[in-house]
């Protein structure tokens, strides 16, 4: 059916300049607002400060100052770098040959040449004329400082499996998620998007694969496979919460180095630093993106006639009453009757071309005398891709970091965020929504010719109409606040030594307001058509609207309440003793996670207007709510130790108790060890392996936990909840239940891993190479041991901690770096990682057949029957063993055991599994002049998981056009897609014998995203007091440049969930 | 100096503040209790007696058969549209590997060994602890009894019910704990259970008080239990009327008398009929109807009878036992009677529908055999519009027995008013499962609301042309609102067809007691008596009776089993094919080569469910049932 003009409900035009224009008026405002800042404000704030009077322009004390600036690999000049007075807009830009040359006004000021892809310096004049500047190149400075778990070290000295990126390299990526930008920048980490829905992208995330039992299907802190989540030093912050640009930078510990993290850290961690502000006068940046999103793929569903001759050949095949006649189909082939013969173009009704994203940030660090500060302010926004605008989700961030130096011997600091996200979506969630667009029959109305929205399929499902709001609000509005408090002590009488005190407070509370209520649908008064006398096709007709869905308003409220206390103490020790450097690292840290939450629910709401609990009708009600609590204490302790940066050693220790376990088994300790080489430093190296400039050889072995699952399950625990109705009067009777059944042993799951890696540097630099091989044992994994108690007893078995899983992978990470010519320079990278788990022992049943034994198989090895095609006859029937009824066109199952029966042991484990073994990325940088270009390759290997699991098909639902095309019927016999179906009603069918047939792979490769800036020459806005001005071109989910299913996005891998969103977008980043 | 000890206060005062006075990881649980605190307070006590009801037939909502599927989709009374291959004693798949219908819990499922026995080990459990639970007051240690006896008989319902469909089980009146050797315990004869089953009846009925609260254990649900238990051990499936199992212990009585266990079963079913246990008695009057019916009698009797299936108050007096729902969105157990069983013209689910051999089998209103009247053997009939008017019997669905209305929705049968959006389509108000037609060119107009060919939910509309009324409540708009009328466990008309099953089949003076029970189910249901001296006629009025009188309450499954005649009873479901024209012809057709359910009887080890595979697995020790043992 066409699209149709609709305005029902009309929110007014969808404004695509409108939207367009906000950013450039918020430009024009801040170019307002930095003219008049620095002329007025902060010099009369600072005009107390004797400092600062030294700086004003009218000093006559002027000195010129000038120089070189080249890069510190290949001694080449780099021009175009921007050289500025520190505090001040005084700057210039180096020119071809890398000079510069520049009037200060005080011999004490600070130059800071910044060039993007090199490390900004700040150099203090100290009253030299001439300033010669190497600037080293980001990606692989020696002397970068990178996080690894309470302390950071020297990139050249990290001993342990730690991959890092920039903030940078994800602040310009229009994603609405931190963690879905991060995907295939980290080598040995799967990120993969399980929806595109706004504020719900289900980014699944698997450090090295998969090591324990469990799903790895929900998300962040509900599974036994996400990885610890460390931001700030503070754990259980959600990485999603932040936004983009106030990340400084993201590592993750792949090894022993976790070990410092202890029982949580099995899965891998991930530590997240944002940005604290730098000394000097202030800098105001601000920066946002547009975006305009379209779906990648829109999986294609048969349309009416295709829909009814497929459903009538299934007819036909079972000598059922067809539910379309042959004249059916030919209307709804020509299309000439469309009131009583639609051709229904659901999918393309629900959404509409082109949807929106956007960004905003204002950023403002600088710092005074030791006083450093960094504000920032974010907003981001996420629209639907549905016609009607409904769902959307809006992101709220006001993050401050101070810090405070008291005396020259403590320090305190303050750093504070609040966070609000705000989702807002119709009743029918979005895999409902889109699932049913899926679904729902083409020869049937999602429109009526003049534009109403048809009837439903059942339960009020018209997703035109679902997709909107006319079916009340599901509004879920997060507010956080993070506190922290820190003091620093460096005791003037013990040199190297620095205590540190801190102790966060961070609040979480969720409001969730679902109110819905009864959507109009317009069905048919036959009686009333008017039909053209000619035709005999109905030209009009009168429709009735009638309210579907619900009987009347009903509302839900949830109110939930979190909060984390973690208190740390620290004492660090450095010091440098001839050649040997010493670090030395305690700690104390004590958690808690304290949580409550209650729910109302009433319904026979009178009225829409007041949409508040007490509002409801009495007749049904509800009130629930729960309460949870949590802690830890933890000991913790790193000592490193190396030799003229040569010989390097590290031991992590912790020792974690958790309120989980029980009092006699609840500490447990965790201790990592870490040596490593550089080889590249040796005498003999440099005499023979020269062109190796640098090559450092690591080896790790350590003890993590994972402590998956709530807590007290060493306690036979009993809960209530309502039972069943007695007396006349009908009072539900209150019953107690044993919500688990103890282990009194029950402890962590334990994780032993081992590593070998190096890290090394080719011809000056031009080619990095990585490489880390790991294996991981997993043991003490949390599951019941069912194998061995019959069901019999009655007895619920409580998780015990007996399985294994072992798991095994390597790390590739490569890269050549080089600048061709002083204007352009090159980067290109690569990553690619495989995994492979064996569950080794999991207290399995006998099975019938060896065949079907998991143990020795990756966990979630799926058993299914291998199908080897499609029945081309009746003769290709009776050639092969096949199911009672099996017909031409349906699917052959392989007689496995080649007993001649198909049966249940013919049932085979498939080893790929829902987890990808292989994941990789390529990144290309390069620069030219003032424009940059990024771009990111991703991909992923075989990926197995049903194309879809709906039963519906046939009579109650669509067809997809892949099922239609090429489908079996007696003119084509010779293929692998099976004949017209219905629902569950073929022995082939997904739910009562689930073969490969319904499996599909989702390897693919796409470009993941690409950005393109271009730096404006600052001649044009100097005198605005700008100091750096881009704008640039972003896309995310590009292209898929290959894929071995072609019918949904694979990475999404489901037809029936909110597709995966094309995003282009377009920004400007500006300093002051 | 002075530097030094300005340092170490702030220190001092740092780790004072960080340290909190009480240990963190010294907490109780927040949300819980433990075992300790359910057995030392009997008002947790009483709660978790609760949870041993709530889960009697293994699942939280879905209470005995009050489900979406029913057990009698299993039998020759009804097709399960969206779920046939469940019920895998007609499709030759059930087996250790497949239990079907055996092997789900929830609302197409029964009899879950492993639900139940998860609830077995928590009645058991409230059992061996019972006795601890503090009582000073006497109200609380009656209370205590009166508990006792009701976790009895729940231990009772469960394995009865786990017994008829199993055989002999594992039989314990102790919890289970873990580390306990599971691999020496097998499984009791049939014969023992049953006695198992039988004590704790009588400790149960010994413990409860006369006035027990509605809906929980009773004396009279103790007895009705016991009627139905006795019953079942005397019938011919257990007592060698299946040559082939007659020797195992597991699914057969060795030994004693056939004629005792009638006796029995006669004698406890005559227990609740003399009053022993409150006064029980038919709704409605026993009195002989009039002689010809007129439409209003048979309304009045329909609806009557109905009445006893949408109760939601007080039960009336032919309540024995029932269970009670409430209305969605208060937390406690409801049921969807309507929208399961429920057209698919009002947005219902249409789910088990009576088959048209199962039609046929209600009388006419005079207490004649309905016939297809062609006398061709085929299942035909046709009439003009004025053949109706001047004979309406000419309709298959006119003249038929009252509980004929109260049980099934046919085309043309009266139901509640279509929802906002068919009524349109339908203003009347009457089931569509037949077709429209021209009667000018003959071709098909319009398809019926309720047929697999509607314009709402074609997929939920019947196979086979009919739809379950007996459990609608027509007030109740299925697709927004949750039933709440009881769903009746025991009732006396069962106590009576019990009595009289026992009588006939111990034949002699008992016989006469048998027809006039019978007769009282009849008479109150608006039909003549019955006659007869000769036992085998007499045993076909009261299958017939059972039939149709407890049709689709979930006795035909165990019936057709107790008198091993599954076999014979098994056929095809087929298309009722109906064109209603546009000049008021009718044709009524049962097409029976068009096939909406293939069904055989390919074996006699589908009479007993199997144990899984699983359980076998991890209890080698336990003996499957025959047939099964592979």
């Amino acid at each position: 059916m066409k699209k149709t003009p609709y305005c029902f409900w009309s929110s007014g035009p969808d404004d695509f300049f409108h939207k367009l224009l906000m950013p450039v008026k918020i430009v024009v405002l801040i170019l307002f607002c930095g003219l008049a800042l620095p002329a007025y404000s902060l010099s009369a704030d600072y005009a107390s400060g004797s400092d600062l009077t030294e700086l004003t322009v009218d000093d006559p004390q002027q000195m010129a100052v000038s120089g070189t600036v080249t890069d510190a690999t290949s001694g080449d000049p780099m021009p175009g770098v921007n050289v500025q007075v520190r505090g001040t807009t005084l700057g210039a830009i180096t020119d071809v040959s890398g000079r510069y040359s520049l009037n200060v006004t005080d011999r004490n000021v600070t130059l800071v040449f910044s060039f993007i892809g090199y490390v900004t310096q700040e150099i203090p004049l100290e009253g030299r004329n001439v300033v010669n500047v190497e600037l080293t190149s980001e990606v692989l400075d020696l002397d970068e400082v990178i996080v690894v778990g309470y302390t950071t070290q020297k990139r050249a000295n990290v001993v342990g499996a730690v991959t890092s990126i920039p903030g940078a390299s994800i602040q310009a990526i229009p994603s609405a998620s931190v963690s879905n930008a991060i995907s295939g920048r980290l080598p040995g980490s799967v990120v993969i998007q399980q929806s595109g829905e706004p504020g719900n992208l289900g980014t699944r995330i698997l450090v090295r694969g998969r090591s324990t039992l469990g799903s790895t299907n929900a998300t962040e802190n509900r599974n036994s496979t996400y990885p610890l989540v460390v931001i700030d030093g503070i754990i259980g912050r959600n990485m999603d919460d932040i936004d983009p640009n106030d990340i400084e930078s993201l590592s993750v510990l792949k090894d022993a180095s976790a070990a410092i993290y202890g029982a949580q850290a099995a899965n891998g961690v991930i530590l997240i630093t944002t940005k604290k502000g730098s000394e000097g006068a202030p800098k105001l940046n601000y920066q946002f993106y547009q975006g305009f999103m379209t779906p990648t793929i829109v999986p294609q569903t048969t349309n009416a006639w295709q829909y009814a001759t497929m459903l009538s050949e299934y007819q036909d095949y079972e000598g059922k009453t067809r539910t379309y006649s042959d004249a059916d189909i030919a209307l709804y082939k020509s299309g000439a009757d469309p009131w009583e013969h639609p051709d229904s173009d659901w999918y393309g009704d629900l959404i509409k071309d082109w949807t929106t994203n956007f960004k905003h940030t204002l950023s403002l660090d600088g710092g005074y005398r030791g006083v450093i500060y960094y504000f920032s302010l974010g907003f981001r926004g996420d629209e639907s891709m549905y016609a009607q605008s409904s769902t959307n989700y809006k992101q709220f961030n006001v993050r401050a970091k101070l810090e405070l130096p008291i005396t020259d011997w403590l320090k305190t600091g303050f750093d504070f965020a609040g966070i609000q996200n705000d989702r807002t979506y119709p009743r029918n969630s979005a895999s409902s929504i889109v699932g049913q667009a899926t679904r729902l029959l083409p020869t049937q109305w999602s429109f009526w010719p003049d534009g109403k929205p048809g009837p439903d399929i059942e339960y009020g499902d018209n997703p035109v109409v679902t997709s909107t709001f006319e079916t009340g609000k599901d509004e879920q509005k997060t507010y956080q606040l993070q506190n922290t408090f820190r003091v620093e002590i460096t005791p003037p009488f013990v040199k190297g030594l620095t205590l540190r005190g801190q102790f966060n407070y961070d609040v979480n509370n969720f409001y969730r307001h679902r109110f819905f209520k009864p959507w109009i649908l317009y069905f048919p008064q036959w009686e009333t058509a008017v039909r053209d006398p000619s035709t005999g096709f109905i030209t009009s007709m009168d429709l009735t609207p009638t309210p579907r869905g619900l009987s009347s308003p009903e509302n839900y409220e949830n109110y939930s309440r979190r909060i984390r206390k973690t208190t740390n103490i620290e004492a660090m020790f450095v010091r440098k003793f001839g050649d040997h450097n010493i670090t030395l690292f305690g700690g104390f840290e004590q958690y808690t996670n304290d949580a409550n939450d209650f729910q109302g629910f009433r319904k026979y709401y009178i009225s829409t207007l007041i949409q508040t609990l007490d509002a409801g009708g009495d007749a049904e009600k509800n009130a629930t709510g729960g309460m949870s609590i949590y802690a830890r204490k933890s000991y913790i302790a790193r000592g490193t130790y190396d030799f003229r940066g040569k010989y390097l050693a590290e031991i992590v220790f912790r020792a974690d108790g958790s309120l989980k376990f029980p009092p006699e088994g609840r500490w447990g300790y965790f201790p990592g060890f870490l040596v490593g080489w550089r080889a590249s430093e040796e005498g003999f190296w440099k005499d023979n392996l020269a062109f190796i400039n640098f090559f450092k050889l690591r080896a790790s072995y350590g003890k993590m936990g994972m402590d998956p699952g709530s807590s007290f399950q060493y306690i036979n625990k009993f809960a209530l909840t309502n039972g069943m109705t007695f007396g006349t009067g009908r009072a539900i009777e209150i019953s107690a239940y044993p919500s688990s059944v103890a282990n009194p042993n029950i402890t962590w799951e334990t994780q032993t891993t081992q590593n070998i890696g190096f890290d090394s540097k080719l011809f000056r630099d031009l080619i990095h190479l990585n490489f880390e091989v790991f294996y991981n044992k997993r043991e003490d994994i949390l599951t019941p041991k069912d194998a061995s108690v019959p069901n019999f007893t009655g007895l619920s078995l409580p998780d015990e901690n007996i399985a294994r899983v072992d798991n095994k992978g390597f790390e590739i990470d490569a890269g050549v770096h080089k600048s061709l010519t002083s204007d352009l320079r090159i980067d290109v990278t690569g990553n690619f990682s495989w995994n492979r788990n064996e569950v080794v022992f999991m207290d399995e049943p006998e099975r019938a057949v060896p065949w079907q034994v998991r143990t020795g198989h990756p966990y979630g090895a799926t058993l299914l029957y291998n199908c080897i095609g499609v029945f081309a006859d009746d003769a290709a029937v009776d050639a092969y063993p096949s199911l009672p009824g099996a017909k031409p066109g349906d699917l052959i199952f392989e007689d496995y055991d080649k007993n001649g029966v198909i049966d249940a042991n013919d049932r085979i484990l498939v080893d790929n599994t829902d987890a990808p073994e292989v994941f990789y990325g390529g990144s290309i940088d390069v620069s030219w002049k003032a424009f940059s270009l990024s771009m990111l390759i991703q991909g992923q290997g075989k990926f197995m998981v049903p194309r879809y699991s709906d039963n519906r098909r046939g009579e109650a639902g669509n067809y997809f056009l892949w099922q239609f095309e090429n489908r079996w019927t007696p003119e084509n016999r010779n293929t692998d897609i099976s004949r017209a179906y219905n629902r569950g009603d073929q022995y082939w069918n997904f739910d009562s014998r689930r073969s490969t047939y319904w499996y599909d792979n989702m390897a693919y490769t796409r470009l993941k995203n690409l950005v393109l800036t271009y730096t404006i020459p600052s001649q044009i806005y100097k005198s605005l007091g700008i100091s750096r001005a881009s704008i640039y071109f972003s896309g995310n989910n590009l292209a898929l440049l290959w894929s071995a299913q072609k019918n949904f996005d694979p990475e999404i891998a489901n037809p029936m969930q909110y597709p995966a969103m094309k995003t282009f977008a377009f920004g400007a980043n500006v300093t002051f | 100096m002075k530097k030094v000890h300005r340092f170490l206060i702030v220190i001092t005062l740092l780790l004072f503040g960080a340290t909190s006075c009480t240990d963190v990881l010294d907490q109780k649980p927040v949300d819980s209790f433990n075992q300790d605190a359910v057995f030392g307070d009997i008002g947790l006590a009483k709660a978790f007696l609760g949870r041993c009801y709530d889960r009697m037939y293994g699942h939280a909502n879905y209470m005995s058969l009050c489900r979406e599927d029913l057990l009698d989709a299993g039998t020759d009374q009804a097709l399960c549209i969206h779920r046939p291959a469940n019920y895998a004693w007609f499709k030759n798949s059930l087996g250790p590997d497949y239990l079907g219908f055996f092997g789900n819990t929830s609302y197409n499922g029964f009899q879950n060994w492993n639900a139940i026995y998860n609830n077995m080990q928590n009645t058991n459990l409230f059992l061996a602890n019972v006795d601890n639970v503090p009582a000073t007051t006497a109200p609380d240690q009656a209370l205590i009894t009166r508990m006792k006896g009701e976790a009895h008989w729940i231990r009772a319902m469960m394995y009865s019910n786990l017994w008829m469909a199993f055989g002999g089980l594992i039989v314990t009146d102790q919890p289970f704990e873990l580390g306990q050797d599971f691999l020496t315990i097998t499984r009791s004869s049939f014969e023992e259970t049953l006695n198992f089953i039988l004590a704790d009846i009588s400790t149960a009925m010994n413990l409860l008080d006369d006035n027990m609260e509605q809906g929980r254990a009773s004396k009279a649900a103790c007895a009705a239990l016991k009627s139905k238990v006795l019953l079942f051990a005397a019938s011919p499936l257990v007592n060698g009327g299946l040559a082939s199992t007659a020797s195992n212990p597991l699914v057969a009585l060795q030994g004693g008398s056939q004629t005792a266990r009638y006796q029995a079963a006669r004698d406890a079913a005559k227990a609740i009929m003399d009053g022993t246990y409150g006064s029980f008695s038919l709704v409605g009057t026993t009195d002989d109807p009039p002689a010809t019916l007129t439409e209003d009698d048979i309304k009045a009797y329909a609806d009557n009878y109905h009445k006893i299936f949408i109760q939601k108050g007080a039960w009336n007096s032919e309540t024995i036992h029932a269970i009670q729902f409430v209305a969605a969105g208060t937390g406690g157990n409801y049921s969807r009677l309507n929208i399961w069983h429920g057209p698919n013209g009002y947005h219902n689910w249409g789910n088990n529908n009576p088959t048209e051999p199962a039609v046929r089998k209600f009388e006419m209103a005079d207490g004649s055999k309905f016939v297809w009247d062609n006398g061709d053997g085929e299942f035909l009939r046709t009439a003009t519009a004025a053949e109706l008017t001047a004979d309406p019997l000419k309709s298959p669905y006119n003249g038929r027995e009252p509980r004929f209305y109260a049980t099934v929705l046919y085309h043309g049968a009266p139901w509640s008013t279509r929802p906002s959006d068919a009524l349109g389509l339908d203003p009347t108000s009457r089931i569509q499962t037949g077709h429209f037609y021209s009667s000018a060119t003959g071709e098909k107009t319009d398809n019926g609301l309720d047929t697999r060919q509607s314009l709402i939910e074609a997929w939920n509309g019947t196979k086979n042309g009919y739809y379950i009324r007996k459990f609608m409540d027509p007030a109740v708009a299925g697709q927004y609102f949750y039933n709440e009328n009881h769903w009746v466990e025991f009732r006396y008309a069962e106590i009576l067809l019990n009595y009289a099953e026992a009588c006939i089949e111990l034949g002699g003076a008992d016989l006469q007691n048998g027809i006039d029970a019978i007769n009282m189910v009849r008479n109150r249901a608006g039909l003549p008596d019955r006659v007869t001296a000769d036992q085998a006629e007499a045993r076909e009025f009261l299958r017939h009776e059972r039939f149709i009188e407890l049709f689709g309450e979930g006795h035909r499954w165990y019936d057709l089993r107790r008198w091993v005649i599954f076999d014979e009873v098994v056929e095809n479901v087929c298309e009722m094919k109906i064109k209603e024209f546009d000049n008021g012809d009718m044709e009524w057709f049962y097409d029976i080569t068009a096939i909406a359910d293939e069904r055989t009887w390919a074996s006699d080890k589908f009479y007993w469910a199997p144990i899984s595979r699983d359980e076998l697995n991890k209890a080698p020790q336990l003996v499957n049932n025959p047939g099964y043992e592979d």
